[in-house]
């Protein structure tokens, strides 16, 4: 392997690491709210909008990816 | 890889779960969850597949030895963000549907849909190299997206 294949190893481990802390830490937050106060029906609401406008993001670049955008 | 299982305890955790809340908002946190997990899964395979990617901008080849070594051909990878496409698109309406569910109410059909969609994903994942820490990362990954939406499905189905 040469440097610039390695480079490009090293590259790709920090981007994978980190994908994985911030899900980690995502899902604590999460974990917190879960053994957290009730929340009221606007609350989750304001979540559910916010997940809804993350996966419809997430969708149009995963179509891109796959070359149906 | 310690992060990893960090990911499977916080998943383990939402699992066992606080009965006490709400059902409704038991289930939009483990919607949540789930729609977070399948957002790192998709980082995670665009940086295995192109070290260079970047968010917003397509990634349609993955050149170079790290997709290689993880058996990520580019056939493969536009699959698997064909899954992805469509669990995200699933994962968008049952964010819809269960802002609307309302106790008594059968759980949203696309939470059932949602958990095929991961299944597929999952089956690509495994079609990888096995040995390889990045797609042993994915797999755990997937689990924990597969975990949380399961737990979404319990907090409806026992109310």
């Amino acid at each position: 392997m040469d440097s610039k294949q390695m480079a490009a190893w090293i590259q790709a481990g920090a981007a994978l690491v980190g994908a994985g802390i911030a899900a980690a830490d995502d899902i604590a937050r999460l974990i917190r709210g879960f053994h957290g106060p009730a929340l009221s029906d606007a609350e989750l609401a304001a979540i559910l909008v916010g997940v809804q406008a993350d996966a419809e993001r997430r969708a149009a670049q995963a179509a891109g990816d796959a070359g149906l955008g | 890889m310690g992060r990893w299982w960090l990911i499977m305890l916080a998943v383990s955790l939402l699992v066992a779960g606080c009965a006490s809340l709400p059902v409704k908002q038991r289930a939009t946190m483990s919607l949540q969850a789930a729609e977070r997990a399948l957002g790192a899964i998709q980082d995670a395979e665009r940086a295995l597949c192109d070290p260079a990617s970047v968010a917003g901008k397509p990634v349609t080849h993955c050149p170079g030895p790290i997709a290689a070594a993880a058996g990520l051909t580019d056939a493969r990878h536009q699959a698997f963000a064909k899954a992805l496409a469509v669990a995200f698109t699933v994962e968008s309406k049952a964010a819809v549907a269960l802002a609307s569910w309302r106790a008594g109410d059968p759980p949203p059909q696309t939470l059932v849909e949602l958990q095929r969609d991961i299944q597929d994903v999952l089956a690509l994942v495994r079609q990888l190299g096995g040995n390889n820490p990045a797609v042993q990362g994915l797999l755990v990954q997937v689990q924990a997206a597969l975990d949380a939406l399961l737990q979404a499905l319990k907090a409806l189905q026992v109310h």
